[in-house]
C-alpha cells in the first residue's frame, strides 16, 4: 500500500465509532419521520403530535457528538495541507501529532465542559432529574445532555487513543503508521476513496 | 492583540492544525488572557446552544437527503430528459450538464453532491460522443457549484445561523442569481463552441415528441423543490421541516425505484454523519470563539477601525473579494467560510451592506473557491469519476467559468436588486 492517508484498520475503537454513526443516521430518520409527521397533521388537522422539534433539537446534539470519533478514524476531521508539500516527511509527521495533540485538547475540553452543564442542569430545581424544558412534554434536559456529554466523552478517549498510537510511532521514527493514523489524506488517496464510493454506488444501485 | 491571534491563527492553520482545534483553542487562548471575567465556563452552554439550534437541524437533513438522492437514480433520468431539451445548441452535452447540476441544485445543498452526482451520470459521454475533455470536465465542475446557490443550501444555513440571517431570505435572495450564472455558464459554452467549433462532439436533435414525453422525468425533482424550497417560500415550514419533508421525499422516490438496500441506507448514515460532524465541530468552536471576540471587544474594534478608516464601500467589497479569491485557493471551503466570516462579516456591516445580499455575494466566492487551483473540492470530484487523464484538463477547463462567475460578482456590485429584489417584494406581498 501507497502511504499518504490510508485509513487505519477497522479495530474496536473504529468499529464501535461506526455502530454509534449507524445509530446516529437511524436517529436522524427517525427525527425526519417525526418532524413530517407534525407538518402534514399541523396542516391538516391543525395539531401536533410529536413535539418533534423539540425532540429532534435533542437528536440533533447527540448525533453530532455520538458522530465525532468516526470523522476522526475516517480522516474527514479539515486540515489545511496547501503549505505540505514544502515539508519534508519527517517534519509532516511531527505536525500530525501536533494537530492531534491540539485536537484531542479540544475533544478534552468539550467533554469537560459538557459534563459541567449536564451538573448544572441536574442540580437546578426540577420534579425529576433536575431542570425540565419549558414545553409540555417536560423533558428532563439532563438526559440528552449526559448522552451528548458521552459522545464528546468517546470523541476525547479516541482522540487520545490516536494521539498515544502516533506518538509512539513518531518516538520511533514510524513515519507511515503515523501517516496511516492522523496524516491528511493526499489528493491521490482521496480521489481513490470518492472513487470507491462512486462505483459502490453505481454498483449498489445498478445503473452504467 | 489582533495582530498577535492572525498570526497565531495562520501558524497554526498552515501547520495542519485541525481547523476545529485552531478555532476552539485561540478562543480558550484569547478568553484566558485577555478577558476580565473568565469565559472558559461559557463552553458547555454555548456548545449546547447551538447544538440544539433548531435551523441547523436541516443541514445534516439536506446532506441526508443528497446522500438518498445520488442512490435513488433520479439524476439519470432528470439528464436524459433535459439533454432532449438543449442538446441542439452549439456545445451539446455541455449545456446538459450546466441544466442538470442547476436542476439538481434544485433539490441539493450542496455543490461537491451536485458535481459527483451529475458527473457520473455525464462523464461517460466524453468519449462516446467525442467532446474535448477539459472544457466538458469544467463545465460540470463548475456547473455543480451552483448547487450552493440556487436553494437549498447547506452553505446558506450555516451562513444564516453565524450571521442571524433568515434562511427563508437567502433562499429567495440566491434564486435569481443561480439561474443567472447558470445561463451564463451556457453563454460562456456557447461562445467557445461558436469560436472554436472542434470543442464541441456529435449534437443530436430530439423530436417534439420526445421531449414532451421526456417531461414526464422532470416531475421528481420539481416536485421535490415544490416540496422543500417551495414551503420555505410560502412560509408554511421551517428549513428543518422542509428538509424533513425532503428527506421522507427522496425516501419515498428511492424506495418507488426499487434502488434503496440497507447496506446503501447505512452508508448514507455514514456519508451524512461525518459530514454533520465535521462541520458542526467548526461550528461549535466557531460559535466559543465569536463569543470570545465580542466580549473582548475585537468586533466592535473592528467596526470602529473599519469605520474610522472612511474607505469606499466599494473599494472594500473589491478587497474582500480580492482576499476569497486568494484564500480559496488553498482553503477547503467550508472551513474557510466558518473560520473568516466571524472577522468579514462585521467588516461588511460596517461597510454598510445588505446581509442577505453580502450572503449572496459570499455564497458566489465561495463557488469560486470550489474551482480555484490548487485545492478545489470540485476539481477534486470530477477528475476522480474521470479516473484517467490529466488534472490539469480539468483545472484549465474550469477557467472560463470562473470568469462567468467574477462578472455576476460584478454584476451583484452594479446591481444589487438581483438579490435583494426577491426577498423584499415576498415580503411586501405577505405583508
Amino acid at each position: 500500500m501507497s502511504s499518504g492517508g490510508a485509513v487505519p484498520r477497522e479495530g474496536i475503537a473504529e468499529r464501535i465509532s461506526r455502530w454509534l454513526v449507524w445509530g446516529s443516521g437511524a436517529l436522524l430518520l427517525a427525527c425526519a419521520v417525526l418532524v413530517t409527521l407534525d407538518v402534514l397533521t399541523r396542516k391538516l388537522f391543525r395539531v401536533t403530535f410529536f413535539e418533534s422539534v423539540e425532540l429532534s433539537q435533542y437528536a440533533f446534539a447527540i448525533t453530532i457528538s455520538l458522530s465525532l470519533a468516526y470523522a476522526l478514524t475516517a480522516k474527514t476531521h479539515i486540515r489545511i495541507d496547501a503549505a505540505f508539500p514544502l515539508f519534508g516527511r519527517k517534519l509532516r509527521a511531527v505536525l500530525d501529532v501536533i494537530a492531534i495533540l491540539a485536537m484531542t485538547g479540544l475533544a478534552a475540553g468539550f467533554a469537560y465542559y459538557s459534563w459541567q452543564v449536564t451538573a448544572q442542569t441536574f442540580n437546578m430545581p426540577g420534579r425529576l432529574l433536575g431542570a425540565a424544558s419549558a414545553s409540555s412534554l417536560q423533558f428532563p434536559i439532563v438526559i440528552p445532555q449526559a448522552i451528548w456529554a458521552i459522545g464528546f466523552t468517546w470523541f476525547f478517549l479516541v482522540c487520545l487513543l490516536y494521539l498515544v498510537r502516533s506518538a509512539w510511532a513518531l518516538a520511533r521514527w514510524d513515519i507511515s503508521t503515523v501517516d496511516a493514523l492522523v496524516g491528511i489524506p493526499s489528493m491521490v488517496s482521496e480521489l481513490e476513496e470518492t472513487r470507491a464510493e462512486l462505483d459502490q454506488v453505481r454498483s449498489e444501485t445498478g445503473s452504467r | 492583540m489582533v495582530i498577535l491571534a492572525l498570526a497565531v491563527l495562520v501558524v497554526l492553520v498552515t501547520g495542519g492544525v485541525y481547523i476545529a482545534a485552531v478555532l476552539g483553542l485561540l478562543g480558550a487562548f484569547l478568553g484566558e488572557f485577555f478577558a476580565f471575567f473568565p469565559l472558559l465556563r461559557a463552553v458547555g452552554n454555548i456548545s449546547w446552544t447551538a447544538s440544539t439550534d433548531f435551523v441547523l437541524v436541516s443541514v445534516p437533513l439536506f446532506i441526508l437527503m443528497g446522500e438518498i438522492l445520488l442512490r435513488s437514480g433520479m439524476a439519470e433520468d432528470m439528464f436524459e430528459s433535459l439533454d432532449k431539451w438543449v442538446n441542439w445548441m452549439p456545445g451539446g452535452l455541455m449545456h446538459t450538464n450546466i441544466a442538470s447540476c442547476a436542476m439538481f441544485a434544485a433539490t441539493s445543498g450542496s455543490s461537491v453532491a451536485t458535481a459527483a452526482t451529475i458527473g457520473t451520470v455525464s462523464i461517460p459521454n466524453i468519449e462516446r460522443r467525442g467532446y474535448n475533455p477539459p472544457l466538458f470536465l469544467g463545465s460540470l465542475a463548475a456547473g455543480g457549484t451552483l448547487g450552493i446557490l440556487i436553494p437549498p443550501s447547506i452553505n446558506m444555513i450555516i451562513y444564516a445561523v453565524l450571521t442571524e440571517t433568515f434562511v427563508g431570505d437567502l433562499y429567495l435572495a440566491g434564486l435569481i442569481p443561480g439561474i443567472l450564472l447558470a445561463a451564463m455558464f451556457s453563454v460562456v459554452i456557447l461562445i467557445a463552441c461558436l469560436y472554436k467549433p472542434s470543442l464541441s462532439g456529435t449534437r443530436t436533435l430530439a423530436s417534439w415528441s420526445d421531449r414532451l414525453t421526456a417531461l414526464r422525468h422532470l416531475i421528481a425533482p420539481i416536485v421535490l423543490f415544490v416540496i422543500v424550497v417551495g414551503s420555505i417560500y410560502a412560509g408554511v415550514a421551517t428549513p428543518t421541516e422542509a428538509a424533513s419533508l425532503g428527506v421522507i421525499g427522496s425516501l419515498i422516490l428511492a424506495l418507488a425505484r426499487r434502488r434503496l438496500t440497507w447496506l446503501s441506507l447505512l452508508r448514507s448514515f455514514e456519508g451524512t454523519m461525518k459530514t454533520t460532524a465535521m462541520v458542526m465541530l467548526i461550528v461549535l468552536a466557531a460559535f466559543f470563539l465569536n463569543f470570545v471576540l465580542t466580549n473582548i471587544g475585537v468586533t466592535r474594534f473592528i467596526d470602529n477601525y473599519m469605520k474610522g478608516l472612511d474607505i469606499s464601500p466599494l473599494l472594500g467589497i473589491l478587497a474582500i473579494v480580492l482576499l476569497y479569491l486568494i484564500l480559496g485557493m488553498f482553503m477547503e471551503t467550508l472551513s474557510l467560510m466558518i473560520a473568516t466570516l466571524p472577522i468579514v462579516f462585521p467588516v461588511a456591516m460596517a461597510l454598510g451592506f445588505d446581509k442577505v445580499w453580502f450572503g449572496v455575494l459570499f455564497i458566489v466566492l465561495i463557488e469560486a473557491a470550489l474551482i480555484t487551483p490548487p485545492i478545489g473540492m470540485n476539481l477534486f470530484v470530477v477528475q476522480a469519476i474521470r479516473e484517467k487523464g490529466p488534472f490539469r484538463d480539468v483545472v484549465i477547463g474550469s477557467l472560463p467559468f470562473l470568469v462567468a462567475m467574477l462578472v455576476l460578482i460584478g454584476l451583484l456590485i452594479a446591481f444589487p436588486e438581483l438579490a435583494t429584489w426577491a426577498p423584499e417584494a415576498v415580503r411586501a406581498a405577505r405583508s
